[in-house]
């Protein structure tokens, strides 16, 4: 046990040491650009929070877009139609993130490309690419989305939310990543967001940059622990039996919430009711603004968003009455070099809110209904309410940090974990 | 780390002040920092002049080219005109060698010879053509590590971040962050480094799944000797499965550690199964190794065989007489771990010495 916590001590001392080598590094780009810089991370009570540039004008933001190398152009990606769904998921799903041992490599659906990118209020204008002039193959490609997101519940100017973008999806074709198109893409989409009078996001990545809002970890829940060791997810320790340890991830036949059931359309109003209440109690969180936005972003679409609630039945005034959520969307890594496996199927926690039920026991439903859905892990951040379930339901600790992080906009003190109500996808 | 660093960058922010040579020299400096050549062998090397690009001046010229090509469109400012025109010279003299010879003769032969050609070109082009010219008589190697040297000059000078051998922009490669599981599946009782076990040597490599396939085949052959011999009990081992196991595979087992167990009471065939080794479990069986032994938790291999959906396995075991319905500690019977798909054609047949 002494170990354990040793070790612990370690990778977290790793960890600092990964965002300390971090800080040393020089950020050429980041430190051009209005976010919170590694140098005021020392003295940041003197940080005043809010924006970093303030009264800015739409109208003074350049029209044109940004320069790029020559035989390159840029291009609005039209996600609506199938072609141009398919075109991004090419690119992204054989040049978007590998692991460090370039096992896996992440391959979003379309169909979850045309759900992430389209949500109430998307421009095709937010989803850039960049194209070779000759031939029009699509080489780079960001994203925005609007969204509404406060930033601490006790600030002036961020408690009733912000209205900002996510940015997602950058990627650039693995040929050209010596062209440093990256930042141009990051300018090219400020641009673009900031023609809307739009002037902050967020964004998480993996990588340490000037300056996270907040570090988070991931962690797994092995649901098909043979399949996992054999595409190299996870491996048996010493002997340990591959039969003990599919035992001990044995989830129960059927779920035990009662009432537990797919959410249909009708139950979006009292969804969109329970999620703004709950993410009341988050310093970083999305703030729901309609019923369509929660329509889109909840109801159930094969192999990419899964929402399940508790039904109480009929109330007095004859209406069904929704009390409890829980959510995951499903986010496939291809298996790079395995004769027999070619993917693995990942199901990401997305907003869970035990009302009825206790977080743990929705959340091990949760479990039994990806594994139902033939998912292999289930994955989940250490944020919201998540750390009060992990032990229990058998989740492992991963070797992946998430860092959050906002533009244009600076907070004093970066977040925990258990502040952040925020899942980008 | 970090002073060496910073050492580099002053020479070779020094060194962008002295023109070609001074390039020359910071990408020398950049070479010897990044590859720690031998002294003695960086001598030589000064001496050849790098009349002969090696594999990574190439490559370290394509890199630095192509950041100039993309960063002259990205961001101006970087290098101005006459440094452009200076890596132009150096460009074409490390890509085609000297200007020309035709046209350069000519040039050489008359004053009036060259305004005559040169007037010809716009401004821009003679300025070039002069550039080139200027690096005449310079090898290509040599031009190579000069158009380098320039680059990382102006770099440190701009403070621009980049390197020959660094790593792409962190950004470029997109911002998802990707996790697998830290830790190995282990028991919480045993902790990571699983438990202390004294077993053979033998029987570690069975758990390890680390037995050669010549040690199987030794295993399989001498119950197959036995069988025909008449023999009760298989014999010791005879010579050729001496030889088989000479070849860096533990020592061959003597019959009474087929019924070896660890510490959790799990067996030889146990380990077999749960690894998937279907010869292995073939050899162990013939060896008359107990297909209903039992493991601390009342488990037998065939339970281990149902859980971790070995079919051949099981079939083979269930063949050789192992009990579908033995109830472990739990209740639980390999039956009832029987996946679904299963049902409906388990074939149990095995062919071995009780067949």
């Amino acid at each position: 046990m002494e170990d354990k916590r040793e070790i612990e001590a370690l990778l977290e001392q790793m960890h600092l040491k990964e965002k300390e080598e971090a800080m040393q590094k020089k950020h050429s780009f980041w430190e051009s650009q209005p976010v919170k810089q590694f140098s005021e991370e020392q003295n940041s009570e003197t940080v005043e929070e809010g924006p970093v540039q303030v009264n800015q004008d739409a109208k003074g933001v350049r029209e044109t877009g940004y320069a790029l190398p020559g035989g390159y152009e840029w291009c609005d990606c039209d996600i609506s139609s199938a072609e141009g769904a398919e075109e991004v998921y090419t690119l992204l799903s054989e040049n978007y993130v590998e692991d460090d041992d370039n096992m896996f490599r992440f391959n979003y659906s379309s169909h979850f490309l045309s759900w992430a990118l389209q949500p109430p209020g998307f421009k095709p204008f937010w989803h850039v690419g960049v194209r070779v002039i000759k031939s029009k193959k699509l080489v780079a490609f960001i994203s925005a989305i609007p969204a509404k997101i406060r930033v601490g519940k006790n600030s002036p100017k961020g408690k009733d939310g912000v209205s900002m973008v996510e940015i997602n999806f950058l990627c650039v074709h693995k040929k050209l990543r010596t062209k440093r198109l990256a930042p141009v893409l990051i300018r090219e989409i400020t641009r673009r967001v900031n023609l809307f009078d739009i002037w902050q996001a967020s964004y998480t990545a993996g990588v340490i940059i000037p300056t996270p809002l907040a570090t988070c970890r991931y962690f797994h829940r092995s649901l098909n622990p043979k399949k996992l060791i054999e595409v190299g997810f996870s491996k048996l320790g010493k002997r340990m039996t591959l039969s003990r340890t599919i035992k001990l991830h044995k989830l129960p036949q059927k779920t035990s919430t009662p009432g537990l059931r797919r959410m249909s359309k009708e139950d979006a109003p009292q969804v969109l009711e329970l999620l703004n209440a709950y993410l009341a109690q988050f310093d970083l969180a999305c703030l729901f603004q309609s019923v369509d936005e929660v329509e889109h972003w909840f109801l159930p679409r094969e192999n990419v968003i899964y929402t399940y609630v508790v039904d109480a039945g009929e109330g007095k005034d004859g209406k069904r009455k929704i009390t409890d959520i829980m959510s995951f969307y499903s986010l496939p890594s291809t298996i790079i070099g395995n004769e027999h496996h070619k993917e693995l199927r990942a199901a990401f926690s997305y907003y869970n809110i035990a009302n009825t039920a206790s977080l743990k026991s929705l959340m091990e439903d949760a479990l039994i209904c990806a594994r139902d859905e033939n998912f292999d892990v289930f994955n989940a951040l250490d944020i919201m309410q998540n750390a009060e379930f992990m032990k229990d339901l058998k989740f492992g600790i991963g070797d992946g940090h998430l860092q959050y992080y906002l533009y244009n906009w600076k907070v004093k003190k970066a977040l925990t974990p258990q502040q952040v109500g925020l899942v980008l996808l | 780390m970090m002073s060496a660093e910073w050492a580099r960058r002053l020479v070779v922010l020094g060194a962008a002040g002295l023109g070609l040579a001074g390039a020359a020299y910071a990408y020398r400096h950049h070479a010897s920092a990044a590859r720690a050549l031998p002294e003695r062998k960086q001598e030589l090397r000064q001496e050849e002049e790098e009349a002969v690009p090696t594999e990574k001046d190439v490559q370290d010229f394509e890199k630095a080219c192509e950041f100039v090509s993309s960063t002259t469109l990205v961001s101006a400012g970087v290098f101005g005109p006459p440094d452009l025109l200076e890596l132009y010279g150096l460009y074409k003299q490390a890509t085609e060698g000297d200007l020309n010879a035709s046209s350069s003769a000519g040039w050489a032969a008359s004053a009036w010879g060259w305004i005559k050609s040169a007037s010809s070109l716009s401004p821009r082009e003679e300025a070039k053509r002069r550039s080139w010219l200027r690096c005449r008589g310079m090898s290509r190697g040599r031009a190579m590590t000069m158009y380098v040297g320039k680059v990382l000059a102006r770099c440190a000078q701009r403070e621009l971040d980049f390197k020959l051998d660094g790593e792409p922009e962190e950004a470029e490669a997109g911002w998802v962050a990707t996790s697998t599981l830290r830790d190995a599946y282990h028991d919480e009782e045993d902790g990571e480094d699983g438990p202390e076990e004294e077993t053979s040597d033998w029987f570690n490599a069975v758990a390890d799944d680390a037995v050669t396939a010549d040690a199987i085949a030794a295993l399989a052959s001498r119950a197959t000797a036995a069988a025909a011999a008449g023999e009760t009990t298989p014999s010791t081992p005879t010579t050729t499965l001496a030889s088989a196991s000479a070849s860096g595979s533990p020592s061959f087992p003597p019959i009474e550690e087929v019924t070896e167990r660890d510490g959790k009471l799990r067996s030889c065939l146990h380990w077999a199964a749960d690894n998937g080794n279907a010869d292995l479990v073939r050899a162990l069986l013939l060896n008359r190794a107990d297909p209903n032994s039992r493991d601390e938790d009342g488990q037998t291999p065939l339970h281990y065989a149902a859980i971790c959906e070995y079919r051949e396995i099981y079939d083979m075991l269930v063949g050789a007489g192992a009990d579908e319905n033995a109830e472990d500690g739990q209740g639980e019977t390999p039956a009832s771990w029987v996946p679904e798909h299963w049902r409906g054609g388990s074939q149990k047949q095995f062919i071995g010495w009780n067949s």
